[in-house]
């Protein structure tokens, strides 16, 4: 006998798993229904007999009948029996399974293994531990919830069977009961093969660790539920006459929500851990005698809200402390009470009246939703909320939990001392990404059960991890259970029965607008070819161009730093040389159009207050263009033109977005910057620029000393300089570059005319007016367009109008004058 | 696959752990009985006015009213001693019923084992013979 079957027959569950391995669950339950499905037949067969032989409605087979009876009872006998020991062995085998063991891990030393670790070695062979995973029904579950189906494990499966000398699991004078994560553990050191079939689809240990704490937990949880008769799920079931010793509450009702029956509370489907900390704090607190009150202060976002369900969980389920047994929590709204108020007399006598009928009702738990707001209102009505309250937060009767956001907590209550005295504040700290992760895994199993749906591990991971990347505004916890609820739903509607980590960022990819997935062949053409691409539209600017086209490449290959944005560059050159140009025409060719490119001419933001009206204004509760711009479009181009005259402030700003692809708003958001390409224009060192050139001196070659003018003068600081990805010059145009520009130009038009059937010919002689016309030194390329407007487009408007040309037709232009207006150009037009 | 295992294994469950587990879910259901009537709660508050509803005194020199809100809270307070009675009867009779219906129970689980037998032996006469 091997070692591991021999260790697998010692054990006293062994009993049980022999059980479980004859008569598993599915057998059990058929052959109670058949059972019992016999039994009911037969007994309706018995009474149609019994009465036909009563009232002699068939005499002639009288005998047959009368006999047919026995056989039937005895029948009927049979299977009510074979039906109660069915039930009675579910019984043995729920019983041993939950009640000493799986519920409370309650093993002890001398069953040597834990139930789930004896269904896998139940199935090992030859002591090959990874044959007990691969062929087990747990071990394969496992592996299915980290996206490795039956043909992988099957292949790995015959792989070892041609396996000699297995590593050997030491399973001789052992301490503890063995887990099923030993067992994993084990096999992850010791079979290459193993690791190599988790490193193909992206797995490491830890999640490996994670999908085997979330199976273990979901046979335990469903073993849980089983158990009608604990304490905590018999409590669910709400008592009578609990409210007849307790006071209503009328006008609080009107301005509040009862929290006790609240969805959050009443359904599985919502899962809170990671608070145990708090929820005792918090109980600590309401014990007090007196001042039995709390301020619970954290990020914006429902996380305090979910301490709150925790503890009204804990009330139903009575795992609370006595004092909190009977209490009802009742969610006060700020909001709607001060809408409510006319005035300060008004708003005095309600709140009073309210408290009055907390302290009357003698079991109501005060939440207020949004204390800051509530010290606001107060002031407004210029009324002082600490003398209104303080009596009723010092009375033994009066129990408050009053929730505020940190920023207005700093700003509102912490300064006031009155107010203060009588609470105590606990601050609810974000959760750690691993506790989010755990969060999501348990609440998606209630997900599976109500849609149908499976998740595996790796789409759990994704969900935590883009829920912070992408949705950087408010608290993780909350944005991943966001993500959890909508993407059930659209994963339906889509088709999917797996949601995977693909799924998942196909989801991101549609909510954000960031791609996300793998890429495209049609994307892979134009990531392939984007310099070319670029350059057909923007003339000259070679360098500029190969920098930015790497920069995506680079991001859209995943290796970029995922922590500050996908690329950031200083154009630095002349007016009209082509550097909005680049930027437009990236929006353009990568971005899918130029409304992915946002503009911010930063010259409008010199005055003090520039800051303020970028990022908003807490005072006067005003969002900032900024941060608007970039949660309104995550994903682009932001062009900051002029960047060099913005004051100081600003700059710092971009110090700090360059550099960790975020920015906090006055409100104390995040907002995210980390899928932007940041563009910032400047003209500072043009006049050195156009020096070098005119010299003929290299101007790549000289790059150093005009960033060291530019530094010089103080008109950007070296640390903002260096967070740039590239600093790129852009040289002054030359002839042949302005004839380039345009044909460009007059190609563009030639286009939107042939929309209306008229064809534009573009000769030679029109090219070179227009780049002679078209060219200023101060200005570069950019009169063009304005030249070509009051030339071409000019003449070829009156040709409309007065009907000189139709549709079908073509038209050219001579030159015939040097003035820079529409008489140097005679149209003429053939068929 | 043993067959002896399992049968050992399961008489020696019946006669031990299931008697424990049996007398634990009993436990358990008159607790919760005990809450959902309300018990404690009930007895802890069993004079106080019917859902707290009183009126509140005026001066004793303004006789009329004050004998009128004595005589109102008098009747909140006794309807919530009738209603509270009544429910408590209620709720401790049940749980009576039910503590004693643990005997009988735990009788018929000692002997299932053995009924289950001669009723399987009677269904199968009855099959054969």
């Amino acid at each position: 006998m091997s070692k591991i079957s021999d260790f697998y027959q010692k054990s006293p569950l062994y009993s049980t798993l022999a059980l479980e391995s004859a008569f598993s669950k599915t057998k059990r339950r058929l052959i109670s229904r058949i059972t019992e499905l016999i039994a009911f037949l037969s007994f309706i067969l018995i009474v149609v007999f019994a009465t036909s032989i009563k009232f002699s409605l068939i005499v002639k087979y009288q005998n047959i009948l009368s006999v047919s009876i026995t056989k039937l009872f005895g029948l009927f006998w049979v299977s009510v029996v074979i039906y109660i020991l069915m039930h009675l062995f579910e019984s043995y085998f729920s019983s041993i399974l939950y009640f000493q063991k799986i519920a409370n891990n309650k093993y002890r030393p001398e069953d040597l293994y834990t139930f789930s670790a004896g269904r896998i070695l139940r199935r090992t062979i030859d002591d090959n531990i990874l044959t007990g995973i691969l062929r087990s029904k747990l071990g394969t579950r496992i592996l299915l919830r980290l996206d490795i189906d039956k043909t992988d494990t099957n292949m790995l499966l015959m792989k070892q069977s041609e396996a000699q000398n297995p590593p050997v699991f030491n399973i001789a004078n052992r301490e503890n009961v063995l887990t099923v994560w030993e067992i994993f553990d084990f096999t992850f050191d010791n079979y290459p093969d193993f690791v190599k079939l988790l490193a193909d689809h992206g797995i490491d240990k830890k999640m490996l660790k994670a999908a085997v704490d979330w199976s273990i937990y979901q046979i335990e949880i469903a073993e849980y539920k089983r158990q009608w008769w604990l304490p905590e799920n018999l409590n669910r079931i709400p008592g009578v006459a609990t409210d007849w010793s307790f006071g209503r509450t009328y006008l609080l009702s009107k301005y509040s929500r009862e929290i006790m029956t609240a969805e959050e509370v009443v359904s599985d489907a919502y899962v809170f851990s990671g608070r145990d900390k708090e929820l005792s704090q918090i109980q600590n607190i309401l014990a007090k005698s007196s001042e039995a009150n709390v301020i619970l202060t954290g990020l914006p976002g429902q996380e305090k809200m979910q301490v709150i369900w925790s503890l009204c969980k804990n009330i139903r389920n009575r795992t609370v402390d006595i004092h909190l047994l009977d209490k009802k929590a009742v969610l006060f709204l700020a909001n709607e009470f001060g809408s409510a108020c006319a005035d300060k007399n008004d708003f005095e006598i309600k709140l009073t009246k309210i408290l009055n009928e907390v302290s009357m009702s003698g079991n109501v738990l005060l939440v207020i939703d949004n204390l800051p707001r509530l010290v606001m209102l107060a002031q407004q009505f210029g009324s002082e909320l600490s003398e209104i309250l303080t009596p009723y937060l010092v009375s033994p009767v009066v129990q408050i939990i009053a929730l505020a956001d940190i920023e207005p907590y700093h700003n509102l209550i912490e300064k006031n001392q009155s107010l203060m005295a009588s609470f105590e504040t606990i601050i609810i700290k974000p959760l750690e990404r691993d506790e989010i992760a755990q969060i999501i895994s348990r609440e998606a199993l209630e997900v599976e059960n109500i849609y149908g749906i499976y998740y595996t591990y790796p789409a759990i991971v994704e969900i935590t991890d883009d829920a912070d990347y992408y949705f950087p505004d408010g608290v993780s916890s909350d944005k991943a259970e966001d993500i959890l609820r909508e993407i059930t739903p659209w994963a339906k509607k889509n088709g999917f029965t797996t949601i995977g980590r693909k799924e998942v960022t196909k989801f991101i990819e549609e909510k954000t607008g960031v791609p996300l997935s793998t890429i495209s062949l049609d994307e892979k053409n134009k990531l392939l070819d984007l310099e070319n691409n670029l350059m057909k539209l923007v003339i000259a600017q070679r360098e500029a161009i190969f920098s930015i086209a790497s920069a995506i490449r680079r991001s859209r290959a995943g290796i970029r730093n995922p922590n500050r944005p996908i690329g950031s560059f200083l154009f630095l050159g002349p007016t009209g040389v082509g550097k909005t140009e680049t930027a437009k025409t990236l929006a353009e060719v990568f971005f899918g159009g130029q409304k992915n490119m946002m503009r911010l001419d930063m010259s409008e933001y010199q005055d003090d207050n520039a800051l303020e009206r970028l990022i908003g204004s807490f005072e006067n509760n005003k969002s900032g263009i900024l941060a608007d711009k970039l949660r309104e479009q995550q994903y682009g181009v932001l062009l900051l033109d002029e960047f060099e005259k913005t004051n100081s402030k600003v700059l710092n700003l971009f110090l700090q977005i360059l550099d960790e692809g975020y920015f906090s708003d006055a409100f104390g958001k995040k907002v995210n910057a980390k899928n932007i390409i940041f563009i910032a224009t400047s003209n500072a060192g043009a006049e050195m620029i156009f020096d070098i050139v005119s010299k003929k001196e290299n101007l790549e070659q000289a790059q150093d000393t005009i960033i060291a003018s530019i530094i010089s003068k103080g008109l950007l600081k070296p640390e903002l300089i260096n967070r740039f990805d590239g600093t790129i010059i852009f040289h002054p145009l030359n002839q042949e570059n302005l004839i380039d520009i345009a044909k460009i130009m007059l190609d563009k038009l030639a286009k939107r005319l042939q929309e209306k059937g008229l064809r534009l010919i573009t000769n030679g002689e029109l090219i070179k007016y227009c780049a002679e016309h078209g060219y200023n030194p101060t200005f570069g390329a950019r009169p063009m367009n304005r030249l070509i407007q009051n030339t071409v487009e000019e003449n070829l408007a009156d040709l409309i109008i007065r009907n000189k040309i139709a549709a079908g037709q073509s038209v050219e232009f001579s030159i015939v004058g040097n003035t820079g207006f529409k008489t140097d150009l005679k149209p003429i037009i053939t068929n | 696959m043993n067959i002896v295992t399992i049968i050992w294994g399961y008489t020696k469950w019946h006669y031990s752990q299931a008697i424990r587990g049996m007398a634990k879910i009993w436990k358990n259901i008159i607790v919760f009985l005990f809450n959902y009537f309300s018990i404690a709660l009930l007895f802890k508050n069993f004079f106080d006015p019917w859902k707290r509803m009183t009126e509140r005194k005026p001066s004793f020199f303004q006789t009329k009213e004050y004998f009128t809100a004595s005589l109102s809270n008098m009747i909140m307070r006794l309807l919530g001693m009738v209603l509270r009675t009544l429910m408590l009867i209620i709720g401790i009779s049940i749980n009576v019923v039910f503590v004693m219906a643990f005997i009988p129970t735990l009788a018929l689980w000692l002997v299932l084992p053995f009924i289950l037998l001669a009723i399987l032996g009677l269904g199968l006469k009855l099959i054969i013979f």
